[in-house]
């Protein structure tokens, strides 16, 4: 009954994705079912080696671990487009509000299966939230020592999920879309019923450089 | 599970070991971690110094998780009993460790000298995206693998020195990665006291 409902998904998302009809969660659901997976806590536990280490190596200097953090998430935003455009039908996003849907329905289900919903939106639809359910491939098992999430200084707390925010930011600038994108709301420093909170805002559009002079 | 809901009736914050355990039976692509884990060679391979201390750097990250997996997986899979002797850590390490981090079993588990023990695995998910440059030659990147065995073992009170290394098998394309046990002295001692 599984592979019957797994079918008739993947088939309804090929058809929302071909026809040009617009169903992201659908599309993200189907891209998840196909693709190949492995257990949750490795990637945990692997990411929370990480995080350790680049402490570790920055000496406890938060503000530069976080900066760090966001920069390897850039890195692997920047090489996951070419696997998320090549497992996903997507066609060329026409606003930054079909941007952020593809990247938080699509990709972040496909890739992570974290289910969230946007919202908060302003008037001109540039700028939003995405309210995750839960973050478990990141935070399962984690709690922030106080040296770290203490301080009125947002910047001296422990951004422990930024790899998230910059893979979203470095699949983004790779499509020519540049945008920031930091946690509002994350359970892990701050409140915790408050659960997790990103807000994506769009900057600018990212002209294509040619490569030679005319 | 009950602790943290009173903590939370009395309006304090349940610490983390007051929430229930999860299942471990939640997964996410297999991209989403060989891009992480790529992403944790490259960091290393910027700040090492040779091939060696690569490899140090990433056994010191599968240390974290192998000590960590011990724990979560002796409480739930072991209901919390110890083992005490070498062939039940390695069996351990070779079923339950290798199910819930890789999905199956490790293919196999020989005996090369008194203290040396080979773990072997056809294709080792943290090498299967990975491609070695000619310039970083002997690097393995299963040394993760071996560091998470490592963290086992240390943890588990049988301290050995591990590593990982490619071995050509006949009739496959890519090479299967053996994980090296080399066990200190005082477990094969342990090991004789408490009778063979």
């Amino acid at each position: 009954r599984e592979r019957a409902r797994a079918a008739r998904a993947a088939t309804m998302a090929a058809r929302s994705t071909r026809v040009g009809g617009r169903n992201p969660e659908l599309a993200g659901q189907a891209a998840w079912v196909a693709t190949e997976k492995v257990n949750a806590e490795l990637f945990t536990l692997t990411y929370g080696a990480l995080v350790r280490q680049v402490l570790h190596d920055c000496e406890d200097r938060v503000f530069e671990a976080n900066k760090k953090l966001d920069e390897m998430g850039h890195a692997m935003g920047c090489r996951l487009i070419e696997d998320f455009l090549a497992k996903t039908n997507a066609r060329k996003c026409l606003s930054f509000k079909e941007s952020a849907e593809t990247v938080a329905l699509v990709g972040f289900k496909m890739f992570l299966n974290l289910e969230c919903s946007l919202e908060n939106w302003n008037d001109d639809e540039t700028r939003c939230d995405v309210r995750f359910e839960h973050l478990d491939p990141f935070v399962a098992f984690v709690e922030v020592p106080d040296r770290y999430k203490s301080g009125d200084d947002e910047q001296s707390k422990l951004k422990y999920c930024q790899v998230l925010c910059g893979a979203a930011r470095g699949a983004l600038e790779s499509v020519g879309v540049r945008t920031e994108c930091h946690f509002v709301k994350d359970a892990l420093v701050g409140d915790p019923s408050e659960g997790f909170v990103m807000r994506l805002e769009f900057t600018e559009n990212v002209e294509d450089e040619y490569p030679f002079e005319d | 599970a009950r602790r943290a809901r009173a903590m939370q009736r009395q309006g304090q914050t349940p610490s983390i070991v007051d929430r229930p355990l999860p299942k471990g039976r939640s997964e996410v692509s297999l991209s989403a971690f060989s891009f992480l884990f790529s992403e944790l060679v490259q960091y290393h391979r910027t700040r090492a110094s040779s091939i060696a201390e690569l490899e140090q750097k990433l056994s010191e990250a599968g240390e974290g998780v192998g000590s960590r997996m011990l724990e979560v997986l002796a409480h739930r899979e072991k209901s919390n009993r110890r083992e005490i002797r070498l062939q039940g850590i390695l069996q351990f390490i070779n079923t339950n460790v290798w199910r819930c981090l890789f999905g199956k079993v490790a293919d196999s588990l020989e005996i090369y000298n008194d203290d040396e023990y080979v773990l072997g695995d056809k294709s080792l998910v943290v090498n299967r995206y990975i491609s070695v440059p000619k310039d970083l030659g002997d690097l393995n990147c299963g040394a993760f693998a071996a560091g998470v065995v490592k963290g086992v073992l240390r943890d588990a009170g049988f301290p050995a020195e591990v590593s990982a290394y490619y071995a050509e098998v006949d009739g496959q394309r890519t090479p299967k990665t053996n994980i090296l046990m080399k066990f200190a002295p005082e477990v094969l001692e342990r090991e004789k006291r408490l009778g063979a």
